[in-house]
């Protein structure tokens, strides 16, 4: 057992002893014939090993960066009361909502960049669905010195079902004033949708037809509720 | 703070006197900087790390320096020693556990200290290696990688591809050797280093 322990004499002058290895061989050495001298010697020369150094000049600016080191080093004494004092207002309680809240927030922001990208994804437009052209109707004018006209197509995707509208030779619009483009069904007015019109007269309207409407009358106002366009 | 002892420096130092640090570091910058650019083997930016390393636990440490266990040098040194030796290990990826490192290699002035006082005369760097140089270059190269570099027991060992209770001895009788060959030169030496000079 001395034996072995002696053994540690080389370990402990080197600093490889645990902790408790270390108050071990400390006892040892209380007892021992032999280690408490050898390790006195070892010291001696473990000592004067550091001194076998060809002493060099620090450079001049070292000095303020070591010192600037040392004494910027509070920031993160203050970084740990900050934290102490996060520790001290929230519970362990409060503190597991505060991540499930804080995991939900991730959850949900994570979830809305998904279908931000998706909408901005220029593909998701695209429709697999081939469109097809199911009616299309005439808009025109009930005073016959304008050459106001529009055309509307009923388009159906998929399940969906879609209006285009296109207009031409449309008077100007002034101001505030847009044109409102109105569906007739059940006997009322549905608005779908308002426009400008181009300095050439032109404008474009798309609209999704809800499901199971089927309107009977397209027309298109301005200011005025007297349709400027209604459907021939 | 010119005329104040090492000791009365490092009690004003625990008492957090930012004038006593610096007075020190004039005093011990260039001897922290020449061992820590010679365990770094001359990476000047790595010593600096280390000078940075060695002045901020002498500022945080709890640690008292005791003259009366020795020279303040022989204190920095290993101050400077485990924390070169950390740095370094880091740096080459080798994995030690730190913390059982610091616990089982305290700073002298905890534990076994008073043998440094036998240290009192300090020796000349030139002694040191004339002494080191009548080893042989298997006992050198041990010293070198457990001092120097670092290297654990264990690691030499397989290094060296030799069971690690050979390493042991062969180290003990080397530092033995090297002990023998300072002492009986020292009375000597002192004449010798003048000759030299």
């Amino acid at each position: 057992m001395a034996a072995k322990t002696c053994d540690n004499l080389i370990p402990y002058l080197a600093g490889e002893l645990t902790e408790e290895e270390a108050a071990q061989f400390q006892k040892h050495l209380k007892h021992c014939s032999t280690c408490p001298s050898e390790l006195k010697e070892l010291q001696e020369t473990w000592q004067m090993l550091g001194h076998a150094i060809d002493e060099r000049q620090a450079p001049p600016e070292m000095k303020s960066e070591v010192m600037d080191f040392v004494f910027s080093r509070k920031k993160p004494s203050r970084l740990a009361a900050n934290l102490a004092s996060f520790k001290h207002y929230f519970s362990p309680v409060t503190a597991v909502v505060m991540i499930v809240l804080l995991i939900g927030c991730i959850g949900l922001f994570w979830n809305n960049l998904q279908l931000r990208e998706t909408a901005m994804e220029p593909e998701a437009w695209v429709s697999e669905a081939p469109m097809l052209v199911t009616n299309s109707f005439i808009l025109r004018s009930n005073d016959p010195s304008t050459e106001a006209q529009g055309m509307v197509y009923e388009i159906r995707e998929g399940n969906e079902k879609k209006l285009v509208m296109v207009f031409q030779n449309m008077p100007e619009t002034k101001g505030q004033t847009v044109y409102q483009a109105w569906l007739l069904y059940e006997g009322n007015r549905h608005n779908c949708g308002t426009f400008h019109v181009n300095e050439n007269g032109r404008a474009v309207l798309t609209y999704r037809l809800p499901a199971k409407v089927h309107f009977e009358d397209i027309e298109i106002t301005s200011d005025s509720d007297s349709p400027i366009l209604k459907t021939l | 703070m010119k005329g104040k002892t090492d000791h009365q420096l490092m009690r004003q130092i625990h008492r957090k006197h930012r004038p006593a640090l610096e007075e020190l570091y004039d005093r011990y910058a260039n001897l922290i900087y020449s061992f820590a650019l010679k365990t770094t083997k001359g990476n000047h930016e790595a010593a600096k790390d280390i000078v940075q390393l060695v002045f901020l636990r002498l500022w945080s440490t709890h640690s008292r320096f005791d003259p009366k266990k020795g020279e303040l040098a022989n204190w920095l040194i290993t101050i400077t020693r485990n924390i070169s030796i950390d740095y370094i290990r880091k740096e080459s990826l080798y994995r030690r556990h730190s913390d059982a490192y610091e616990s089982a290699n305290p700073l002298p002035d905890q534990k076994a200290a008073d043998v440094l006082q036998l240290v009192a005369e300090r020796y000349e760097a030139r002694q040191i290696r004339h002494a080191q140089s009548q080893l042989t270059e298997l006992q050198r190269r041990l010293i070198t990688r457990l001092y120097w570099e670092g290297y654990t027991l264990k690691e030499i060992a397989e290094l060296e591809k030799e069971p690690i209770g050979t390493v042991k001895n062969r180290l003990h009788q080397a530092l033995k050797k090297l002990h023998h060959l300072l002492a009986d030169g020292k009375g000597g030496l002192k004449d010798g280093s003048k000759n030299m000079r």
